[in-house]
Parts: C-alpha cells; structure tokens; sequence
C-alpha cells in the first residue's frame, strides 16, 4: 500500500473504533518500516541521493498525515479507548513508541551520514523536520501513556467504591485528561441520588478515596519499571485523585 | 441587591426554569442546550462569589477565575468556604468541556445534580 492509499485509509480512522485505529496504525508503522529499510539499502548500496530522498518525502507526509489523522484522534478519544480496553490500548501505544523510538534512531544513523556525504540542503531540511516530528510525537505519546495510567486508578477506584459502597448506585465515572499533570485531580462520579445530602455523600466517598490512594501507594512502591527509549512509566506508582465529586 | 448577585440568581432561575419539561426543545439539540446550562451555572456560581468581592468587581483583568480560586483558596481552612472552592472549581472543569472540548466524552452528569450544588451556594446568605 502507497502512501497515498494509506493516507486514505488514515481519513477514515476519526469515526472508527479502537480496533479499527490499532489496525490503521499497524499498516503506518509497516509502510514506514519498509521505507526506513529501502533508505537503509539504499545507504549501504551508496545509492543516489534522489532515492534517499524520495524516501524522506514519503516518510513526511506519512509523519504529517499520521499526526493529523491518528495523534489528534488519540488525544481527544484516548481516555475513552483506555476505558474501554486498557491493554489493547496499552499495545496500541507500545507498537507506536517502538516504532518511533526505530524512527529516532534511524534519523540519528542518517545524521552521521550526511556529515560525510554530499546531501542537498532539502535533504537536510527535511531530515531536520522529520527528527522533530518525531520528537513531537515521542512527547506526545507520554502524554497517551500517562492518561492510561491515570485512567487504570480512575478505573479502580470507581469499582472499589462500587464495592464498598453497596448502598449507592453508581453509574460512571469521568475526569478531565487535560488534568493528567495537575497536582490535584478531580474524579467526578454519577450516581443515582437516594435523597441524602449530596455534599454528605461526598465527605464519605472522599474519605474512602484517601484510603485507596494509601492501599495503591503501599502496592506500588516497591515496583519500579524501568525507562524503555525515551519513555518514563512514573504515573504508574503515582495517585492522581485527590478528592471526587458528584457531579 | 447588588446586580452581581442579582444576575447570579436570575442565572441559576434560568436554568431551574430551561430544565422543567414544559419547555418545548424538540428543535434544539439536547446536548448543545445541556452545554449551554452548565455554561450558565458555572456564571451563576462566579457571579454570586464575585458579588461579595467589590476588588474583583471594578477589575477589568483576565483570568478572574484564578484570582477567585485564590482568594478562596487563602480561605480554605473554613469548609464552608472549601466547599465553595471545590464546587466552582468542578463548574470550570465541567464549563470547559462544555466550551471548547467538542471532540471529549460526554460526562455522565445529571442536571438536576449540578443546579442543586450551585443553587445551594447562590442562596448561601453569605459566602466569606
């Protein structure tokens, strides 16, 4: 499939599901794989530079169009696909970091290169806009895996406080993604009222948040998953929800 | 009556009254028309606080949000005064989505719940 075909496909991506988005960047990340490893041929076939080139266009518009189609989807629908399936999305994100940490690498490996061969000064622009590209994405993409994170606890303390609870019926929960880096986050709750005071009910449920953000402390600190390329798990051990609300 | 509270008040009555079902919105989207009310309370909420601070009043700067936030903030060991702070800072949240989050989940939030948050603290005789 052709970069072009591709980017078609990629348009259609903003209505589907998690799957059909995890299918969608399975075939970006083939495409780009098979254009990082003719460009690396081509490198060590000392090929022309015009083909080395045409591999940096096509690996441009892929990275513009992939920000444009599957990183701006997945920053408004990513708490959404984490909630409906955390480990599909976790892979999701784990095919997508591999994948341009490769890209980083690869663009480093070039980098060398061009030092010593003759390169065109688009060449070199280009290289420049895809490492950045790449850079972009790498943070973005940390930002995904931070979210999913705070979406697991959110996840847990709705069903610990379902179970503890049995006296209210609880209906869903939500929070602000924006929120993933404040200091204090608001895990707001719907629940059917049963006529008591609404700011009572609130003292109770925030009493039995404290202790579940005690219980996740105690359980994680001993875990301490190490950095992979450029990525941190820190949210992982860490206690976004400091209070809940009924909203 | 000072028009600050005044306008928080007819606010917070606007909604009680847009949200009885006699009003006829077939042709209005529910969705668009429910941002619409949390965008209301949310004004009705900061009006009734802004009513009790002459300072902010006659204060033409931006991000009044914060300043309020601030000033309840310094104010926080009264619960009373906490609880104000948590429900507009919940309302600004919730407004957001509403404003400018088109591409967001919806939260599951009940009306009736938000208008009786708000509505308990615009009645509030006296917030500070």
């Amino acid at each position: 499939m052709g970069v072009k075909n591709f980017s078609m496909s990629l348009a259609l991506v903003a209505t589907l599901s998690l799957e059909a988005l995890a299918d969608n960047t399975s075939m970006y990340i083939q495409e780009e794989q098979r254009a990082i490893k003719s460009a690396k041929q081509y490198l060590i076939a000392a090929t022309k530079n015009t083909e080395i080139s045409a591999v940096f266009k096509e690996l441009k518009v892929s990275s513009e169009q992939f920000n444009d189609n599957v990183v701006k989807f997945l920053n408004s629908k990513i708490t959404d696909f984490a909630k409906e399936d955390s480990q599909k999305t976790g892979m999701l994100l784990a095919n997508l970091s591999l994948h341009n940490d490769d890209k980083i690498k690869f663009y480093k490996e070039i980098k060398k290169i061009v030092k010593k061969n003759n390169f065109s000064k688009d060449m070199k622009e280009d290289l420049v806009l895809l490492e950045h590209i790449s850079k972009n994405f790498q943070k973005e993409i940390q930002k995904f895996i931070d979210i999913s994170y705070m979406e697991i606890e959110a996840k847990n303390h709705f069903k610990a406080l379902k179970l503890i609870h049995t006296e209210y019926q609880f209906k869903d929960y939500w929070y602000s993604s924006t929120d993933v880096y404040n200091e204090s986050i608001v895990l707001f709750l719907s629940l059917d009222n049963n006529g008591e005071d609404i700011f009572d009910t609130e003292d109770k449920l925030n009493k039995e948040l404290l202790s579940l953000q005690s219980l996740k402390k105690d359980m994680t600190k001993n875990i301490e998953l190490p950095n992979v390329g450029g990525f941190d798990f820190d949210k992982m051990n860490k206690t976004h929800f400091t209070r809940v609300s009924l909203i | 009556m000072n028009p600050y509270r005044e306008y928080s008040e007819t606010l917070t009555h606007c909604v009680y009254t847009m949200m009885q079902p006699v009003i006829k919105v077939e042709d209005v989207d529910k969705l668009s028309l429910e941002k619409s009310l949390i965008n209301r309370l949310y004004y009705a909420l900061y009006n009734r606080i802004v009513a009790e601070l002459p300072d902010l009043q006659s204060n033409t700067t931006s991000n009044k949000h914060m300043q309020i936030n601030q000033i309840l903030l310094k104010q926080s060991s009264n619960r009373s005064i906490e609880q104000v702070r948590q429900v507009f800072n919940d309302m600004k949240i919730l407004r957001e989505w509403a404003d400018y989050k088109p591409n967001e989940s919806t939260p599951p939030y009940n009306l009736n719940v938000l208008q009786m948050k708000v509505y308990s603290i615009v009645k509030r005789a006296k917030i500070f």
